[in-house]
């Protein structure tokens, strides 16, 4: 297997855009990526998306996309893995060049939330779930993670109060996020007080709905010299994907994917989780972001929120967790974050990072689609 | 006025959704629910039909305010992951209990009801939600 590297990163601020669609958000992160190389040509584009068919009526996306940004031809295909999507087309941008068939691919993720309100895009992400033993009896996405943060509440004995440090955290790490959907912070109060989506998830523990692209180019080592002064090396990859029916699982405080795909991703790079630097994870709701803090190694279980609240995970700790601010602040395009991740990671390696900046050799991209159903886990080094 | 439903794929699930219709290995004794074609534990694939008793305890839930599309009059719904005495967990909305009767370990019994309307003319989809068993 050949060595990738990432040699440019693009993306957009998050946000509602009524004058940007899926083509005008990827052409501001691809052709932003492209600069990143000299606007040398790539070979191929792997587009990470959810709701581009159920949202904006738009298959065949990869050539859409292509054609947009005037890439000429070149083999072009959409990924999806609901709002595991982008890690999923970064694992895939991976494969084509570690196999040997390209040298040079663009991955992208892009997302367009905003066009109709939140019960259409709310029917739209519920799609991610079981269409025929979930979404027929009407629950949300934000239900099935409603079950299973009052079980970890529960069974932890976390209270209401200790759970908010999850957002308060992540909002004032993206208050220093030039390109963040919600850059500014909140208070335990103010989590407490929002407005009930499902019962325990208030509007402060849920990722918004937003707009975004993020672009990546992925080069062989041969190719990786000449395309960038700073490459970083994708030292190592891993995907796993779990029982879509939620209540199927033994144990609905973990998700196995993540477990699975992350001990590949460790082994593939030779690392441990002690020496991650920057962690980038796939916090959709406040319970979520402790969890995978817990499958992916990093705390024990039921022990995260009390951590936290004493200053583990914080920027200038190791490792430091979304400094970016997560999908809870940062924001969650559905299928751009997986690629926004690992743009933000790279940028931290080799020290352009336009907010928190975090001091490190390695660090960690976690992205889950479904609730745990698609997980990868991509592991970079400088 | 167009249906959204479709029929034969609501009829193709009717005795998953009706009356809890499982699918039980014949190697392992695994029961699983949704039905399967192949066993997840042993991958054999001789699995029988088998209905679930349909009494069981609320081990988690949630009440939903925020509904997807065409669920309106129903809200706020409430949802639980209810296990059966067979072991099996099932995915369900609760009926007939208000919000503050709802603990963990809840006792609970399915009944058939209405899970949403197509419209005025179109299709009536029916499943199991579950009620308390006493009171």
């Amino acid at each position: 297997m050949r060595k990738v590297y990432v040699v440019g990163v693009g993306f957009t601020k998050i946000g509602r855009f009524f004058d940007k669609g899926l083509r005008e958000l990827f052409a501001e992160a691809s052709l932003k990526a492209l600069e990143d190389i000299g606007n040398e040509k790539v070979e191929a584009l792997v587009v990470g998306n959810m709701m581009s068919s159920s949202l904006s009526e738009q298959d065949n996306l990869g050539a859409v996309l292509a054609d947009y940004a005037g890439l000429g031809g070149i083999p072009a295909f959409k990924v999806e893995a609901a709002c595991g999507s982008g890690g999923v087309a970064v694992y895939t941008g991976f494969s084509l060049i570690a196999s040997g068939l390209f040298d040079v691919v663009m991955v992208s993720g892009v997302e367009k939330e905003t066009e109709y309100p939140t019960r259409i895009v709310s029917k739209g992400l519920a799609q991610a779930s079981d269409a025929e033993y979930e979404m027929f009896y009407g629950i949300s996405f934000t239900g099935l993670n409603a079950l299973v943060m009052r079980m970890y509440m529960e069974k932890y004995g976390v209270s209401r109060d200790e759970m908010s440090i999850w957002p308060v955290l992540m909002h004032k790490n993206a208050s220093k996020n030039p390109y963040a959907q919600l850059p500014f912070e909140v208070t335990i109060e103010q989590v407490k007080n929002s407005m009930m989506i499902a019962d325990p998830i208030r509007l402060l523990d849920s990722s918004p709905i937003g707009d975004g692209a993020a672009a990546i180019i992925l080069a062989s080592e041969k190719f990786a010299r000449k395309l960038s002064d700073t490459p970083v090396e994708v030292a190592g990859v891993g995907m796993a994907t779990d029982h879509i029916y939620i209540a199927y699982r033994e144990d609905l405080l973990k998700l196995k994917a993540t477990i699975e795909a992350s001990k590949k991703a460790f082994s593939m790079a030779k690392v441990m989780p002690s020496q991650i630097d920057i962690v980038e994870e796939h916090d959709a709701f406040t319970v979520l972001g402790f969890i995978n803090l817990e499958d992916l190694g990093f705390s024990e279980r039921g022990k995260t929120p009390k951590e936290m609240l004493q200053g583990r995970f914080h920027p200038g700790d190791k490792p430091t967790v979304n400094p970016s601010g997560g999908l809870k602040a940062r924001g969650h395009p559905v299928g751009a974050t997986g690629v926004y991740q690992v743009a933000e990671v790279t940028m931290q390696l080799r020290g352009d990072y336009p907010g928190i900046k975090v001091q490190g050799e390695i660090g960690l991209a976690h992205s889950i689609g479904g609730l745990g159903t698609t997980v990868t886990v991509i592991i970079l080094k400088r | 006025m167009s249906m959204k439903f479709s029929i034969p794929r609501t009829w193709r699930e009717r005795k998953a959704h009706y009356v809890l219709e499982a699918t039980k290995c014949s190697k392992c004794g695994k029961i699983h629910y949704p039905p399967r074609i192949v066993c997840d534990n042993c991958r054999s694939r001789e699995l029988v039909r088998i209905k679930l008793s349909g009494t069981g305890k609320v081990l988690t839930y949630t009440i939903q305010h925020v509904v997807l599309d065409g669920f309106r009059d129903y809200a706020p719904m409430i949802f639980a992951i209810i296990e059966l005495e067979e072991g099996v967990r099932i995915l369900a909305s609760l009926t007939d209990v208000t919000p503050k009767q709802i603990k963990p370990g809840l006792r609970v019994k399915a009944v058939l009801r209405k899970i949403v309307e197509d419209g005025k003319l179109g299709l009536i989809r029916y499943g199991v939600k579950f009620k308390p068993l006493e009171g």
